[in-house]
């Protein structure tokens, strides 16, 4: 398999504090990572700085070849080819759900109206939302939300998702729907790499899993070697602390 | 997309009604062929304002469909005819009247201004072209409505018009209570019927137009009256500081017209003003 | 006011065809029998005064011709405006023409009768005082809407991000648009608007015939009154607005702009397509807000001259040597306008937040 995303010793400080401290990762594709770890060890920023909505201090990171963090590489092609789902799902609460997928294709990769319609309404269909079509974002359920947030991100086409806790701010009735839209992704071939606190949707899902503690990747592993035999002791004790008694 | 250009619309069709309400000059003459006098056109029986034209008044270019005739007017179509010049009339506040001049953007003030010594640091003045008288106007049931002479206003409130001579005049009345100037003749009469003051002194023909129209008024000749200096009872006409030449041109003009004619024309503008339907 | 909705076609909604038979009726009684005495409608010629009966045929019309389905929302409160017109002429103003004969004013009446002053003031002066008005609505609607303009493209300036990665002379540029316009927005919101009006009346013409080497009287004629009255509000306005308008972007979610930028947006696609949109609804009532100020703000031009309605109340009051009648009579116009409009604009607010739910989308 292609190796597709590339992590060479990436820092990153905010206003002093470090953040990330020399993480190494390499993502293959189709592969479904999933990176767990307590509030503030730095998962989102990792996954933020691999779309470059954060700038690394120092380090590397390769997709697809390229080096994106060298200087002068067009950041808004290489965006398109990363698809990003939000904690709080950030749909452009000025469009219809059709118009939140036909905004970018349209305005970005130049795609015509009607051929942007239909591919949106065909993505729509595939997860479950396209009956949605002409409703404003503000009249749909988290759940809803999510997933239209997904389609909107996967009607560009991306090599790769990337999932910053996509059901944490979701009810828990509503975790199951989007969950399952995630899975059928990753049965699908997607590239995902998923920060969450759902360690079901891990274990089952994922093709790896990496622990991170205060800015540091402790451990990766297959998820049945991290949640039954962690080597680490403190991949041990935060699992004990998040899973319920098995 | 459709938004934007329906506020565009809004905007364009907004602009254009703005632009298009009334041009702005009608006059079709060149700049430099033109006289543009500037006056209030309300200040009876100098200038005032008409709806409808008469062989007597002049159309208002700053104010389409209107018309100003008055002692002003007459003085300012005959100087104008003199110089072989197109008369054009705005109407203007009486604040605005020297600094639009200074601006350029009118010619002359004919507008009853008096020749003062400090109005003298900002603009030329040519000759006067009316002498006037000042009086006193008060309600008919004043408590000074027996006054003869300057000397019978002791203890009288009068207020006069702020930035005029009028103002001035008032410490010529011994034992008078100096008031503080108003802004305009009509503040001045409502203050007065509301019996905050006394009175108030008024060149006669405006006085007269005044007394014609409220019988509640009335206005006396003072003698011994005031000691008047010759700015003090005469208006001319301004222009801007340097413009010697035409000041000297247009004395001549003003020293044709006779003052036994100038009275006359005053009268029947004092006449016209009363008899008008307002 | 119900709109056209599908499948009530068929039934002719009974208040439109009273409205249009009272306009028509209305009509035919000014066409017939044109007034004397005070006369919205007897000025005008013939073909003018049967305007309105036109119009109610027609509209009534559209109830019954599918093809005028679109027009149907305007034809009511079109016919309301035109009855309305009607109704002064035939009512009200027949009422002051009788007010006006039974208290024998054929002048104006003495000094303190308030009542009569005021109705023989405004029975007089009334096409005045429309002018007036109507110049300070122009005023207020095109100052508004450009200094919006302006606005939004000041607002730019305010928000640019000095990203990471920028260079020095990017960073320079932008910080110094940005001190510009705060410069501009303080000394126009620090300043009466009654000084600016001066000032720039008087002031920059004198500075821009010298600055383009252009005769004063070629600048004065472009630079007119009205030009000058429309300069003061949208400059004023456009201070005003770029704060609130940067309120409103700033109030927009962080994570708007971030998710248009994930998909590959760059900065100004998100900026003017996500990020502008939303902040200007944001806005949108302090932007209406403005403008029922401006209404109100226009009344200071008349320091420089602009012919708008206290400029008239005022030349009323010197007309009839009459303090404060003529400025009771504008008073009230102002108040009726002013509470008119915001109604309007409350009714327009309800409209569009209905219409984003509605519309079958393509954007």
């Amino acid at each position: 398999m292609e190796k597709i995303l590339e992590i060479k010793n990436l820092h990153k400080s905010f206003g002093g504090t470090p953040v990330l401290t020399d993480i190494n990762l390499s993502v293959y594709e189709k592969e479904v990572v999933c990176v767990i770890g307590s509030s503030g060890s730095g998962k989102s920023t990792l996954l933020r700085c691999l779309n470059l909505l954060e700038y690394p201090d120092s380090g590397k990171v390769y997709f697809a070849g390229r080096e994106i963090t060298a200087p002068g590489v067009n950041v808004n092609r290489l965006r398109t080819e990363i698809g990003m789902v939000f904690q709080s799902f950030n749909l452009f609460a000025n469009k219809t759900v059709l118009g939140n997928l036909t905004l970018a294709p349209r305005r970005v990769l130049k795609m015509d109206k009607k051929s942007a319609a239909e591919k949106a309404t065909r993505v729509l269909e595939s997860v479950g939302m396209a009956d949605f079509a002409g409703r404003s974002p503000k009249t749909l359920s988290g759940g809803q939300k999510q997933r239209v947030a997904i389609a909107r991100s996967l009607v560009m086409e991306p090599k790769i998702m990337l999932f910053d806790e996509p059901t944490s701010a979701l009810d828990p009735e509503m975790v199951g729907e989007v969950l399952s839209v995630m899975k059928g992704l990753a049965a699908a071939g997607m590239t995902m790499i998923v920060v969450t606190h759902e360690m079901g949707f891990a274990r089952e899902a994922a093709s790896r899993v990496v622990f991170m503690d205060e800015g540091k990747i402790v451990e990766t592993g297959p998820p049945a070697v991290i949640f039954n035999n962690p080597r680490a002791e403190r991949t041990r004790q935060f699992l004990k602390r998040t899973l319920p008694p098995a | 997309m459709k938004k934007i250009f329906a506020y565009l619309f809004v905007f364009i069709l907004a602009f254009l009604l703005s632009a298009c309400g009334g041009k702005e000059s009608n006059v079709t003459v060149k700049r430099e062929d033109q006289l543009v006098v500037g006056l209030e056109c309300n200040y009876e029986p100098f200038n005032w304002t008409e709806n409808s034209p008469s062989p007597y008044n002049y159309p208002i270019n700053n104010a389409p469909g209107k018309y100003t005739d008055g002692y002003d007017v007459q003085i300012a179509k005959a100087v104008a005819a003199s110089l072989g010049k197109t008369l054009v009339i705005e109407k203007l506040e009486w604040e605005a009247l020297i600094p639009s001049l200074q601006a350029g953007k009118i010619d002359a003030i004919i507008a009853g201004m008096s020749p003062t010594e400090d109005r003298r640091e900002s603009v030329n003045f040519t000759d006067a072209y009316y002498r006037s008288v000042h009086v006193v106007l008060m309600k008919k049931d004043s408590d000074f409505a027996a006054a003869t002479s300057i000397n019978d206003f002791a203890g009288a409130r009068i207020v006069g018009q702020h930035g005029t001579v009028y103002d001035d005049l008032i410490d010529q009345l011994p034992g008078a209570v100096h008031a503080t100037p108003l802004k305009s003749v009509p503040d001045i009469l409502t203050a007065i019927l509301g019996n905050k003051y006394d009175g108030t002194i008024l060149e006669l023909p405006v006085a007269i137009g005044i007394a014609a129209g409220n019988p509640q008024f009335i206005y006396k000749e003072l003698d011994p009256g005031f000691t008047v200096s010759e700015e003090d009872v005469t208006v001319a006409v301004a222009f801007r500081l340097g413009e010697d030449d035409l000041t000297a041109r247009v004395n001549a003009i003003l020293a044709a017209i006779p003052v036994d004619t100038r009275n006359k024309i005053m009268e029947q503008a004092v006449d016209r003003s009363n008899a008008r339907e307002k | 006011m119900t709109g056209a909705m599908p499948g009530k076609n068929r039934y002719p909604n009974i208040s439109a065809v009273l409205l249009a038979l009272a306009v028509i009726v209305f009509t035919v009684k000014t066409v017939a029998a044109p007034r004397s005495g005070i006369s919205l409608y007897g000025e005008l010629p013939l073909w003018a005064r049967l305007i309105p009966g036109i119009f109610a045929l027609l509209g009534a019309a559209a109830w019954f011709l599918p093809s005028f389905g679109k027009i149907k929302k305007y034809v009511k409160p079109a016919l309301v405006i035109l009855l309305a017109t009607q109704i002064a002429e035939h009512v009200v103003f027949p009422v002051v023409d009788t007010y006006l004969s039974v208290r024998d004013l054929t002048r104006i009446p003495e000094q303190g009768k308030f009542l009569d002053s005021m109705v023989y003031i405004a029975s007089r002066y009334w096409p005045d005082f429309l002018r007036g008005l109507s110049v300070t609505l122009r005023l207020s609607l095109a100052g508004t809407v450009a200094g919006l303009l302006l606005a939004i493209i000041f607002v730019f300036f305010r928000t640019l991000p000095v990203g990471e990665r920028d260079g020095e002379i990017a960073v320079f540029l932008k910080r110094s648009g940005n001190f510009l316009v705060k410069t501009y927005v303080n000394v126009f919101r620090g300043t009466p608007m009654m000084v600016q009006a001066v000032i720039i009346y008087y002031l920059l013409p004198v500075a821009l015939a010298a600055l383009f080497k252009v005769p004063q009287a070629e600048v004065d004629k472009i630079f007119t009154l009205m030009t000058a009255g429309f300069v003061v509000v949208t400059l004023n306005t456009a201070a005003y607005l770029t704060e609130v308008l940067r309120g409103g972007i700033e109030a927009v979610d962080k994570g708007q702009l971030e998710a248009a930028r994930s998909l590959g947006m760059s900065y100004w696609q998100a900026m003017r397509l996500v990020i502008f949109p939303q902040g200007i609804k944001n806005a949108l009532p302090a932007i209406c807000n403005e403008f029922l100020i401006n209404i109100k703000d226009t009344s200071v031009l008349n320091v420089i001259g602009v012919a708008e309605l206290f400029f008239v109340a005022q030349d009323a009051k010197y007309q009839y040597y009459r303090t404060y009648e003529p400025f009771i009579i504008a008073a009230v116009i102002y108040l009726v306008v002013t509470l008119s409009t915001s109604r309007l604009i409350m009714a327009i607010e309800k409209r569009m937040n209905l219409e984003v739910k509605e519309l079958p989308s393509s954007n």
